[in-house]
């Protein structure tokens, strides 16, 4: 009964021809939906855009990017294409710097969303019979409801647990017989250490089995320690608020890139630079266009983030291409001495000490006149009453590094528990040098 | 015959060695001997106390890099030429002195060392009938 692990089997293991087909006639009808917002409106006018351009996939290239100034110019309702009438919901970034993200919903936009998120979480084996506490935070991340409304279509009784508070967390997990929580990776390892320190054994005295990570890019040795301490499997959950949130590409049980839901967005990977495609398999910007949201269409958004396809076909069935983990953003990205440097380099060398703990920051900045990097990181325990080896083990991550990132920066140990350890997104990069 | 050492990661930034020895103090840790050791951005801290158990649980619960070793502990007259004895045939052995910090108390020199080969160490002292310090002679 190999239909047994799709929520949708008609969608999810549709022919690309079928697929493609689709994504072409619910283009059309997005670039009308999307005419009736002020910014394309406007933008479609100048560019003499009609659906009409549209006559195979390709065609998408005809269509202009949009970006995240675009949304922050336009704040904030010069992207609603159906009327604030149609609008039931908005999700906002956090705006940190200059005007937020908006992101509106119609109904129906919720309706396929929570199907989406309802679809991903089955992908990885969860059923009505589960319970899912959503260890994320609510409100106007997107994280929040969107797992909630995602989990409830499921039929999974749904603990809205929310961010923080780890001690009510484990009260949750084994009060409630919880089998599956989503959280940010860096908070699952949190989890796992409290359970640690409480002398809880995840593996008999609970029921977990699944843990939904994501929200914050992290390597392949994360997910493993994630799933080494708390005894689950970890699967990888990629969203991003301007998609809707959560449910845009998930694992399947495979475990080997996230199926992208093709029926929903049409995904393009391009060169940051030249903007145009990258080979099948190179890293790039990804690009995507909403297919079947109508409070809120966008078209070819550059999301900023860095991936790649997955070039061959994934045993699981699934026709819907695979993205290959975030590879940081392509905002995150530094340049240190005519190197293209991503945090993500960094932090995958130091998982792979297992003397070291899992918070750590890269600080660059100016000395003489010279861009140097500073990567502090905490140290697990003292493993040792020898100087010599903390300092072989200091020149032993310098070397990796160096050898890495092509740059050969400072490493400082540091005491546990003395870097920001965030319950977000953990900050993990600083940028001081003299502008 | 050695005797228990707690080794402590000491980040080099103003109240660390405070913090540490405020955890300690409230657990009221007894310490009978210290030094660091400093390479410029990390130190260790080395201690020896009669409370090594209880020091070690607390700093553990407090989040503190923390290791207990072994170390040996000598009591010497603390005459002209038994410093410079109690070491002279090390060499010959090929016993390597890693550190040491000791003090002077009624005219005796109590001394922690650790050596590449404290086993080696221990039977060649006890052959010169030097008195080793356990934990119990705290």
């Amino acid at each position: 009964m190999k239909n047994n692990i799709y929520f949708e089997p008609e969608i999810e293991t549709l022919s690309r021809p079928e697929l493609e087909q689709l994504q072409v006639e619910h283009l059309k009808t997005t670039l009308s939906m999307a005419a009736e917002a002020p910014f394309y409106k406007k933008l479609f006018a100048e560019k003499g855009i009609t659906p009409d351009l549209i006559q195979t996939i390709d065609d998408v290239r005809k269509l202009p990017f949009t970006t995240k100034a675009d949304l922050r110019d336009n704040y904030p309702y010069g992207f609603v294409a159906s009327g604030l009438r149609k609008a039931v919901r908005l999700h906002s970034s956090s705006g940190t710097t200059g005007n937020p993200t908006v992101v509106f919903h119609s109904q129906k936009d919720l309706d396929t969303w929570a199907n989406r998120v309802a679809r991903c979480l089955y992908m990885v084996g969860l059923r009505d019979t589960d319970v899912f506490q959503n260890s994320s935070g609510y409100g106007m991340f997107t994280g929040g409801l969107g797992f909630q409304y995602g989990a409830e279509r499921l039929g999974a009784l749904t603990v809205p647990a929310a961010a923080g508070n780890s001690a009510r967390q484990i009260k949750f997990i084994l009060d409630f017989d919880t089998t599956a929580v989503h959280a940010i990776p860096s908070y699952a390892i949190r989890l796992a250490e409290v359970f640690k320190e409480m002398g809880i054994d995840t593996r008999t005295q609970t029921k977990l089995s699944t843990l939904i990570i994501g929200a914050e890019p992290h390597t392949e040795a994360q997910r493993r320690r994630i799933e080494e301490m708390l005894g689950v499997k970890a699967y990888n959950s990629f969203g991003l608020s301007e998609m809707s949130g959560p449910g845009v590409a998930f694992e399947c049980t495979e475990q080997d890139g996230l199926h992208i839901w093709e029926d929903s967005f049409i995904v393009e990977i391009v060169d940051p630079e030249t903007l145009e495609p990258v080979p099948d398999g190179e890293i790039g910007e990804l690009v995507m266009t909403t297919l079947d949201r109508e409070a809120m269409p966008l078209i070819r958004y550059r999301t900023r983030d860095l991936t790649r396809f997955i070039p061959s076909d994934c045993p699981c069935g699934r026709t819907h291409r695979r993205l290959d983990r975030i590879k940081g953003r392509s905002d995150d990205m530094f340049i240190v001495k005519g190197v293209n440097i991503f945090p993500m380099q960094i932090e995958k060398i130091l998982m792979q000490f297992d003397e070291l703990g899992s918070n750590y920051l890269i600080t660059v900045h100016t000395v003489n006149s010279n861009d140097e990097i500073l990567v502090e990181v905490e140290l697990a325990d003292l493993f040792t009453d020898d100087f010599a080896q903390i300092q072989s083990l200091s020149k032993e991550i310098t070397a990796k590094l160096r050898d890495e990132i092509l740059v050969t920066p400072k490493v400082k140990l540091v005491d546990k528990g003395s870097l920001p350890q965030s319950e977000g997104k953990a900050v993990r990069l600083k940028d001081m040098r003299d502008k | 015959m050695t005797i228990k050492q707690l080794s402590i990661f000491l980040e080099n930034k103003s109240g660390r060695l405070s913090e540490i020895l405020d955890i300690l103090a409230k657990q009221c840790v007894k310490i009978v001997a210290s030094t660091v050791a400093d390479t410029g951005d990390y130190g260790i801290l080395r201690i020896i106390t009669p409370d090594t158990e209880k020091a070690y649980l607390a700093l553990k619960e407090r989040n503190v890099s923390v290791n207990i070793s072994e170390v040996i502990a000598a009591e010497i007259d603390a005459d002209c030429g038994i410093y410079a004895d109690l070491f002279r045939d090390f060499p010959a052995f090929q016993i390597s002195v890693e550190y040491i910090y000791c003090f002077n108390v009624g005219g005796k020199s109590i001394l922690f060392f650790r050596t590449s080969n404290n086993e080696a160490a221990l039977r060649l002292l006890q052959s010169k009938k030097v008195c080793i310090l356990t934990n119990t002679d705290l």
